[in-house]
């Protein structure tokens, strides 16, 4: 789930850093467009990696989570 | 107090180019639907979300509501709002025109339930259950029904709520004990019924509870449950509604957040029974409800997405004016905006809040071209996707709404943490949304267990061909992109790797 949320949040923000860049070739407003860039930027290099360590998560599976009977807890 | 405006020019850049807004508008019912309109309706929204719902939004907050004399009182200001909403035509923006609505797409209204929730979620909470009512009604009531209810909920002279919850039947449904015995052309409901979001308050003239009970002859579980409308006036053989109907709400719950939102315990049918009537086909009401409940789904994200925004913008004001330490190699102190930690903090609230927010119009936008497209490959694709999506904005938006809100309160310091700066309360009231329209753990496994396996995988791999196709354009996009790319790449890959596994 945080995965997918994670990754599909990368895919919309790079849309818009490539519409935003069109747009700015175009000569855009400035202000606006280049923080379409700059915040795809900072998604890409600060949260999309989160993806990697969920994907280790899902991969590991279940084992360990249910391992402890009820009454160990 | 903290200000709230609504980032419509962002709003209006989402719709347009990430909710693929001209494959919406190249729909026939919404070929009518232009830049001009959107940005219209959203200027209008933002003003009355600024200057109407934000400034009580702390009024609910210390205030409350209670119950007196059988009845739930909420703070004077909401309902003179809730009058204001209704004037201007709000709570049916994207109904049925056929009962008095506008018919706007669910793509453009989204962006309205944020503006709603960010100014004051409790106050959203009301009008956001009747639209789950209208929608429920309009797809599954018959039409003596229908020409009864509608028209009255669209224009928000009745207010809608939506009854599943009981003591023993929370998460799992298949345990609830509500009875609705024939009588008449009607029914007889008895029961109770917990955590009902304004089951009871004075904003509106009538209160439409759509309800889930059994019938005496239903099986067990799941498949024994019907959907039932019991308005809290009774109508007279005018067809006015007049008497209360045997629905009393007992007590309202005490909090972390949503103050303002009365959490009712109703009780139903304790004079004999509450009068109620059918709505779609006998012990199919769990189907109806969850025509009601996506829809809802959709709008906790935005509520959740609205919250995010909210903090993020409280966060910024502060950082601007709070000064404290130094920057490197400068002389003199500067305002914390300035500092990196800060800025990584900034930068991660606003660029999660723009991802859920692009994650909740794009699933509006699924929505919108799955109902009410006209070519049938096309409707399934679209519904499939909007089916896969739904959850995902459920809970991903409000899972990172527990982050940004978390982080707004970091950002103010110790004031943060003190209840005038106001991000308390964001923090407070953002902290049910992951838990109610089904908890996220809920979700993931409708997203998991359901959605992603059932057609063997295809509607998750057709998307992720879809998200590669920006590989190109990136690539194109040469140096400037290039993290962007390398990132998105691998994140698809861990994706694809992770549903290979469990499809």
């Amino acid at each position: 789930m945080m995965l997918m949320g994670t990754a599909i949040g990368g895919w919309q923000l790079a849309r818009g850093a490539l519409v935003a860049a069109e747009q700015l070739a175009a000569g855009g407003d400035r202000g606006f467009l280049e923080t379409q860039v700059v915040t795809a930027k900072f998604y890409a290099e600060h949260v999309l990696p989160r993806c990697t360590a969920h994907a280790a998560a899902v991969r590991a599976g279940s084992s360990s989570t249910m391992a402890l009977a009820a009454e160990q807890f | 107090m903290t200000d709230y405006q609504a980032p419509v020019r962002q709003m209006k850049f989402t719709i347009e180019h990430l909710a693929d807004l001209s494959e919406v508008t190249a729909l026939p019912e919404f070929s009518s639907i232009d830049g001009d309109t959107i940005e219209a309706v959203l200027e209008e929204a933002a003003r009355f979300a600024g200057s109407v719902l934000a400034p009580i939004n702390v009024i609910g907050d210390r205030q409350g509501v209670e119950v007196v004399n059988d009845a739930v009182q909420v703070p004077g200001e909401f309902t003179d709002a809730y009058g204001q909403f209704c004037e201007a035509g709000w709570p049916g923006i994207a109904s049925n025109p056929e009962f008095g609505g506008q018919g706007l797409p669910k793509t453009v209204a989204l962006a309205c339930d944020e503006m709603w929730a960010a100014a004051n979620v409790s106050f959203a909470l009301c009008p956001e259950l009747s639209q789950g009512a209208i929608l429920a009604m309009d797809r599954h009531a018959t039409d003596d029904l229908k020409k009864a209810y509608l028209e009255k909920l669209v224009s928000g002279e009745w207010a809608g709520t939506m009854c599943l919850t009981e003591p023993q039947a929370g998460s799992d449904l298949s345990s609830l004990t509500t009875r609705a015995e024939p009588h008449g052309d009607a029914y007889r409901i008895t029961g109770r019924k917990i955590f009902i979001t304004w089951g009871d308050h004075p904003m509106s003239k009538n209160i439409v509870h759509l309800v889930l009970a059994r019938l005496p002859d239903a099986p067990a579980g799941t498949k024994g449950i019907s959907l039932f409308v019991v308005p809290k006036f009774r109508f007279g053989a005018d067809g006015v509604p007049g008497e209360l109907n045997d629905v009393r709400p007992v007590s309202v719950e005490h909090k972390l957040g949503i103050h303002a939102s009365p959490t009712c315990v109703l009780a139903f049918g304790d004079e004999g029974g509450a009068d109620g009537y059918l709505v779609g086909k006998p012990n199919e009401g769990l189907a109806a409800m969850f025509t009601m409940m996506n829809y809802m789904r959709l709008g906790v994200g935005a509520q959740g997405t609205g919250l995010a925004e909210r903090s993020y913008q409280a966060a910024v004001r502060y950082a601007r004016e709070r000064v404290q330490g130094r920057a490197a190699g400068e002389r003199g102190r500067v305002a914390i905006i300035r500092h990196p930690d800060v800025r990584r903090m900034l930068l991660t609230m606003r660029s999660l809040t723009q991802a859920a927010r692009a994650i909740c119009y794009y699933t509006a936008s699924c929505l919108d071209r799955g109902y009410h497209g006209t070519d049938a490959e096309a409707v399934a694709r679209w519904q499939a996707r909007a089916d896969l999506m739904t959850p995902i904005a459920k809970a991903w938006c409000t899972e990172i709404a527990q982050e940004v809100t978390e982080l707004g309160v970091q950002v103010h310091g110790g004031m943060g943490y003190v209840e005038e700066t106001g991000v308390a309360q964001f923090y407070r009231d953002a902290r049910i949304a992951s838990i109610y329209e089904g908890t996220n753990g809920i979700q993931a496994i409708d997203l998991v267990g359901r959605k992603l396996v059932r057609d063997g995988g295809a509607t998750i791999s057709a998307f992720v061909t879809d998200m590669r196709s920006v590989d190109a354009p990136l690539a194109n996009a040469g140096e400037e992109l290039a993290v962007v790319r390398r990132a998105l790449a691998q994140a698809l890959d861990e994706l694809v790797q992770c549903s290979t596994l469990i499809t």
